[in-house]
């Protein structure tokens, strides 16, 4: 059995931070979650650039959970220069942002984004939301290798 | 010099002689009768006497060239005269001391019965100080040279003062090109301007729709932290805290879950202000309580509210109607004299169509329900204590950033009435007011009631 895939939370709120592993661990996702706090961090990690050179370490993610309005890097330049990389692999990005705005919705798509979630106000509706992600996307899901 | 035959009568009338010489005595030019073949003086008139400047008895009798100077130049004429009977002219000069004079003769016969001449009669011009009258005539010219001076120099005058006028003209006419051209120029740079100023008013809603989703994002993310660990903390310290404690934590998540919504429907607002508003069976009396029950500043004793029966069930959209409705009452309770006690007075009647109210534009969105343009209308009436609107003040209320109030006394953005007029339009309403200073307001908007037996949605 392959090791659990890496979870890469891109988002810079700790309040957001502690919301979402507090739902995963209601969830029961023992998938490692590691947290990069801006664009920039986020694509560091992605390419295992300075701090995150250390795959052992830091390995490559198989999924991100993405926010849009971050320091440094937006979530849609993250995404940008994640699909532009050719020595990344194809990695699942769920998108997990305030805006509903359709034309978010439509940009984060066309970038290729692969799942769009709005943030709900209520903690229930998070937890419902990241077991969702765990039946989905880390237990029926298949990725590429 | 030469002759004329109609210049003198060459016979005269019969008895010219006695009369003829009472008529040549008479006669201003000097006038002489001479007679036979040696053209001696028979007879001399006053005028001859005083040209010659000698007695009439000195002269009568003897020979006329030698009474006058140089007579004799005359004799060949004369006797021509004579022996022809043909009248003749003759001018010559006199070598006076001083002045060259003229001395111009006209001779013609004097007959007898028999038509042959027996004299000649003479009449003399001494055509006196010729260089005198050169003189005159050059004074004449002079004076006509001088007038012609000052033809001439008026003339000069004239012309520049034409070629000034020219040149004005001319100045006027540039100005007046000039200002052509400007307002050429103006009505290009208005264009400009007006494509400039769209550009910047597209940049401006572009910046402000950005701006509200940056309110929605920024904004709801504390919301989420009040909420989220307001949650947390019952989840995980229920047991150690008292109802009272875990009572103040739904109040902050209540408030975050308020204020979330609030955030929502501005932006929705937002939103539909530019797109479709599509209208829904909504109940009012459902919506104005639930309102009412989210401001803890609005409950009893600080504020008395009254609901008069039952609010209807109008057509609206939800998100719109609480934006009317949280404004229109936050005014009624907010623009109170210090220390008064706001009183508010909500009902509602049912009224037919104004005939002055506008239909549904289809561009509003669509309506669900089979709603027409006919059917009765809701009039919803908010009634205050207030500060009142003075009449001048009637359309600014209505009016973006209008501010009637001074903001010491009442604070506010001036945006809810304008709020509240868009939101009613977009729903095919209206809203009204009827106030005076000082007195009060009473706020009514109107909406379609809901076709009887439509289920109102979920407002709140």
């Amino acid at each position: 059995m392959p090791a659990p895939l890496t979870i890469l939370l891109v988002e810079d709120d700790s309040g957001s931070v502690l919301f979402f592993q507090n739902a995963a661990e209601e969830a029961g996702i023992t998938n490692p979650i590691h947290v990069a706090e801006d664009g920039r961090k986020a694509l560091d990690y992605l390419e295992g650039a300075n701090e995150f050179a250390d795959r052992e370490k830091f390995p490559l993610p198989g999924l991100v959970v993405l926010d849009l309005r971050l320091p440094r890097a937006t979530g849609f330049e993250v995404l940008k220069q994640m699909r532009a990389n050719p020595d990344l692999p194809k990695i699942n990005v769920i998108m997990l942002t305030a805006s509903a705005a359709e034309e978010d919705i439509d940009k984060a798509y066309a970038l290729g984004a692969n799942a769009y979630l709005v943030k709900p106000l209520r903690l229930e509706e998070l937890r419902s939301i990241v077991e969702a992600i765990k039946l989905f996307w880390l237990t029926h899901n298949h990725i590429p290798r | 010099m030469g002759t004329d035959p109609n210049a003198y009568p060459t016979r005269p009338p019969p008895g010219l002689q006695s009369q003829s010489a009472l008529i040549i005595e008479r006669a201003p030019l000097p006038i002489v009768e001479v007679q036979g073949a040696a053209h001696t003086v028979s007879h001399v008139n006053s005028a001859f006497c005083r040209l010659v400047g000698k007695s009439r008895a000195k002269l009568v009798g003897t020979p006329f060239a030698t009474i006058v100077p140089g007579g004799d130049k005359c004799l060949p004429v004369l006797n021509q005269v004579y022996a022809t009977g043909e009248a003749a002219t003759l001018a010559h000069e006199v070598e006076a001391e001083t002045n060259p004079t003229h001395w111009l003769y006209a001779m013609w016969p004097a007959l007898d019965a028999n038509d042959q001449p027996v004299g000649v009669i003479i009449q003399l011009t001494k055509t006196g100080n010729v260089l005198q009258n050169a003189a005159a005539i050059n004074e004449a010219l002079l004076i006509s040279g001088l007038r012609q001076h000052e033809l001439a120099a008026a003339a000069t005058h004239l012309n520049v003062q034409l070629g000034k006028e020219i040149v004005e003209r001319k100045l006027v006419e540039d100005a007046l090109q000039a200002a052509n051209q400007r307002l050429g120029n103006q009505a290009g740079e208005l264009e400009r301007l007006v494509i400039e100023r769209t550009a910047r008013l597209r940049e401006t809603v572009g910046e402000l729709e950005e701006f509200s989703y940056s309110v929605a994002h920024d904004l709801r993310a504390p919301l989420r932290g009040m909420q989220g660990f307001a949650r947390l903390l019952v989840e995980k310290y229920s047991g150690r805290l008292d109802a009272e404690a875990q009572s103040y934590l739904e109040r902050i998540a209540s408030a975050a879950a308020r204020m979330d919504s609030l955030i929502r429907d501005v932006l929705n607002y937002t939103q539909v202000l530019r797109g479709h508003a599509t209208l829904a069976p909504i109940d009012l009396d459902r919506l104005v309580r639930d309102i009412l029950s989210i401001y803890p500043d609005w409950q009893p004793p600080r504020v008395e509210l009254v609901i008069e029966g039952t609010l209807p069930v109008v057509l609206g959209h939800p998100g719109f109607l609480t934006q009317c409705l949280s404004n229109l009452l936050s005014n009624a309770v907010k623009f109170v004299a210090p220390g008064l006690t706001p009183h508010v007075r909500i009902w509602a009647e049912e009224r037919a169509p104004s005939t002055t109210q506008a239909g549904w534009s289809p561009e509003n969105g669509e309506v669900t329900g089979g709603w027409a343009s006919e059917g009765p209308v809701v009039r919803v009436w908010i009634e205050d204590n207030g500060v009142g609107i003075a009449e001048k003040d009637r359309e600014r209320v209505f009016r973006m950033f209008e501010r009637i109030n001074s903001p010491e006394h009442f604070a506010g953005t001036g945006m809810g009435l304008t709020i509240v007029r868009k939101a009613l339009e977009r729903m095919g309403g209206r809203v009204d007011f009827q106030s005076a200073a000082g007195d009060g307001s009473k706020f009514w908007f109107e909406l379609k009631k809901a076709p009887a037996g439509a289920k109102p949605s979920a407002a709140s």
